[in-house]
């Protein structure tokens, strides 16, 4: 029983380091290239941050983050705006999310 | 066949739309939106002890979901009570065992942190009787496959003057993963040692079953079946726990 008493918390750990080398993709960060490529969607630094930081938490709480460039871009601020409801988005937030998603499809 | 192809085509590709639990037994991290409120209730059949074959109870539980900030939600769980029938219960009938608020901050991502972490507190009272019960929850997404773990100790105090102690401490680990948003499948384990009146620690109690959680728009539902692995004689040998989660 002893063994037992540290088994899932052993397996836990085990699970995650075995997945450490699961990256990103889905939410690259916006470092200087990307900032650049984000001017063409009239996006400034601060706005494509926010716009991980909205996907990288408010998204997960219902899925897994979808790879981006299999949706086409025109579709994008649909997806965005229908999802943003139940995200509860603000304005801000689903502007800097559409942005920053657009951003990553353009990549 | 066709139609039915189509209609489970369908199905699996439309998105989700509920910020929706993954487990029963074990929480996730991660926390409501600010502003989102959402109403779950709580079914618990536990069946069969070794010590008490006719054993049954079904346990309920009403609960209000708030989320307040971007890391941190509370709830309030209007009232949980139960039915039992069995030798070990006494008269057959209905228990209101109380009201109860929980809280959970969200420190870490699981997504972009190495780990993510959350801590949770809930306070239960209800007649000559409390409880508090303190976890840490941690919890990483690789893809559409999600494990939790939570640590748990709670402590509870019952009797006229509150002067029955008892404590437990409790793990539990939750592995999903994502078909497609509406449509997930994983597995909890669950492991516990009681502390009557917290001295000497019973023999641990060992439970493991599969999961499936169906999300659809603004309602989810999730549902765990638990078989016991030890023979506990005091614990059921089953016990299913669905959840149904309404947003608004």
């Amino acid at each position: 029983m002893k063994a037992s008493f540290g088994s899932l918390a052993l397996a836990f750990l085990a699970a995650v380091s075995a997945g450490c080398q699961s990256n990103l993709k889905s939410a690259p960060p916006v470092t200087a290239s990307f900032i650049r490529a984000g001017l063409r969607e009239h996006a400034d630094g601060p706005t494509l941050a926010e716009g991980r930081k909205v996907f990288l938490s408010r998204c997960i709480a219902c899925h897994a983050l979808p790879e981006i460039n299999r949706y086409e871009p025109a579709r994008i601020p649909r997806i965005v705006g229908w999802m943003s409801g139940r995200a509860h988005l603000s304005a801000g937030q689903k502007e800097a999310l559409t942005k920053y998603l657009l951003t990553v499809r353009s990549q | 066949m066709k139609a039915i192809a189509l209609i489970l085509s369908l199905f699996l590709a439309l998105p989700a739309f509920a910020g929706s639990r993954r487990f029963t037994y074990v929480y996730e991290v991660t926390t409501s939106p600010p502003g989102d409120v959402e109403v779950e209730n709580w079914i618990t059949w536990r069946t069969h002890k070794p010590g008490d074959r006719g054993f049954d109870q079904v346990d309920f539980r009403h609960e209000l979901e708030f989320g307040i900030t971007e890391n941190f939600q509370a709830a309030v769980y209007l009232a949980d009570w139960n039915y039992h029938h069995g030798l070990s219960t006494g008269e057959p009938g209905f228990t209101l065992s109380g009201s109860a608020l929980e809280l959970i901050y969200n420190f870490t991502n699981p997504v972009a942190d190495p780990i993510g972490l959350a801590v949770y507190q809930e306070f239960q009272t209800g007649y000559r009787r409390f409880e508090s019960e303190s976890k840490l929850l941690a919890q990483k997404n690789f893809g559409k496959f999600v494990v939790a773990y939570n640590a748990t100790l709670e402590a509870e105090w019952e009797g006229e003057g509150l002067e029955e102690r008892e404590g437990e401490f409790q793990q539990s680990l939750g592995l999903s993963y994502e078909i497609s948003p509406r449509l997930l499948f994983g597995a909890e384990f669950v492991h516990e040692i009681a502390f009557p009146d917290w001295s000497e620690a019973e023999p641990g109690k060992f439970f493991a079953g599969p999961n499936i959680s169906i999300r659809h728009r603004n309602w989810w539902t999730t549902v765990t079946a638990l078989a016991q692995i030890t023979r506990a004689g005091d614990e059921p040998d089953l016990q299913v726990r669905t959840i149904f989660g309404f947003s608004f």
